[in-house]
């Protein structure tokens, strides 16, 4: 594949798993404060 | 697709048998786990942070990438190796795991990632790649390893 292709592919991909990535520790992170929250009040 | 089957044939075959019984063996297993994890992650830090113009400035980044390329592939051979005989132990535990599959699924992007994308990208001059496609690259490829490493602690704990 030429590079203008791969550079294309780069910035297509890594904007999908950063947005994902995000989302998912996000989530994470939400639940453990939840958790916290009804352990601790 | 549903992968019940594998993990079934994984509980019920000669390394669950083997895990199970022989702790110490386990034990050996999961410290070569551990090391190779703790090599990967070094080379994608020291890789990835030299693309970002961080660390090792002063040398070419086609040599710190060539260098740690070799060690990564290494270590992942020996993590997959690894996990493979560590899940054994306790294969219809981790099917029912939402963090388990979390793993395996970046796992497979950051395969994906560095065979397909990163290595043929990289095999251009440096000097020649747009710089934000480097720094976006070197960015997700932490953000991916992290990830994997990351919910794969959150196993224990889930």
């Amino acid at each position: 594949m030429s590079r203008n292709v791969l550079e294309k592919i780069v910035f297509a991909f890594a904007t999908a798993v950063l947005i994902s990535a995000a989302w998912f520790w996000i989530g994470q992170v939400g639940s453990v404060l939840d958790t916290l929250r009804l352990a601790y009040g | 697709m549903d992968l019940y089957f594998l993990f079934d044939w994984l509980d019920h075959s000669f390394l669950a048998q083997m895990s199970k019984a022989y702790g110490g063996v386990f034990a050996v297993v999961q410290m070569f786990h551990l090391l190779s994890m703790s090599m990967l992650g070094g080379m994608v830090l020291v890789g990835d942070l030299r693309l970002l113009n961080v660390l090792l400035t002063n040398v070419p980044s086609r040599v710190v990438i060539d260098n740690t390329q070799r060690w990564f592939s290494l270590a992942l051979i020996v993590l997959i190796l690894s996990g493979i005989f560590m899940s054994s132990a306790v294969a219809m535990k981790l099917y029912y795991n939402e963090m388990f599959w979390a793993k395996m699924t970046s796992l497979g992007i950051g395969i994906l990632f560095v065979y397909a994308i990163r290595r043929p990208l990289l095999r251009y001059d440096h000097a020649s790649i747009n710089p934000w496609a480097l720094r976006l690259m070197a960015v997700t490829s932490i953000t991916i390893w992290f990830t994997v490493a990351a919910s794969g602690r959150w196993i224990g704990f889930s």
